[in-house]
């Protein structure tokens, strides 16, 4: 299971939250698709969101253990063959010859459009959410063949669940304020 | 999964895959394309001409060669 940090608008109602949290993303920039939404691990992100996207109400941190089991999550960011499955569905989409908009594929439609027809394996999704001040270190030493290695970091991870359940989710709670504990 | 999604893909009719797809696009869903999602699996701007020449010799990695725009992406969540 991994630690993991769920942010929400501090609406004054932490029973609410306890009882019926985590709550589910459907505005439009839900860009890995509808589903409830948290920060891998480092609970300074779920802070740093909180504090960016509730700045009126404020904000509310809660934390849970979310499934990493590989049947459950799609794996974008720590499992190669996930990341080959992704780019696998794309490009089957891509170059079916029934796909003729001229429009982008978003990463939402490839998830969406696999559950829509009942392929999609997975009740979950783990991804490097993109973020815009990650960075990339070039590493002292070379590899063998001379060439330049690299490393990113600071990559924030997010994890979306699609259904809350069992297998999915457990001891999910308030740690943010601390009067809402 | 892929198996399954090429023979549904080369069985379906044109009517039927518009339809799902219309079903996909009615959400109004925002945020990076695909090609910029499996982009950031292994290229950044900032080493890209280093990453393009590195991965020339394996095929298996090759799929896609794009520019990845200088935009900010800052696609988060919220419940």
């Amino acid at each position: 299971m991994i630690t993991a940090y769920h942010t929400v608008e501090d609406r004054e109602n932490p029973d609410q939250i306890k009882l019926e949290g985590p709550f589910r993303c459907e505005r439009e920039d839900a860009w890995l698709g509808y589903g409830y939404y948290f920060w891998d691990t480092h609970e300074p992100w779920a802070h740093d969101w909180g504090k960016s996207a509730y700045r009126k109400k404020g904000y509310v941190v809660c934390r849970a253990m979310v499934t990493n089991n590989e049947n459950v999550m799609w794996d974008l960011y720590g499992n190669v063959g996930h990341n080959q499955e992704f780019i696998a569905a794309f490009e089957t989409l891509l170059t079916s010859g029934k796909y003729n908009s001229e429009e982008d594929i978003l990463t939402s439609d490839v998830i969406d459009f696999l559950k829509v027809k009942g392929l999609f394996n997975y009740l979950a999704v783990r991804v490097g959410d993109m973020y815009n001040q990650m960075k990339t270190i070039a590493l002292k030493h070379p590899d063998a063949r001379g060439r330049e290695a690299f490393m990113n970091v600071g990559e924030r991870v997010q994890i979306c669940l699609y259904e809350k359940n069992e297998l999915t989710l457990r001891d999910f709670s308030i740690i943010f304020p601390e009067i809402y504990r | 999964m892929i198996i399954k999604l090429k023979e549904l893909l080369a069985t379906m009719t044109q009517e039927e895959f518009d339809r799902d797809w219309a079903a996909v696009k009615a959400k109004g869903l925002k945020g990076p394309t695909a090609k910029e999602f499996i982009a950031s699996f292994r290229f950044l701007p900032t080493f890209q001409h280093v990453a393009a020449e590195a991965f020339q010799n394996e095929p298996a990695q090759i799929h896609f060669i794009f520019e990845l725009k200088s935009q900010e992406f800052q696609y988060a969540m919220a419940a």
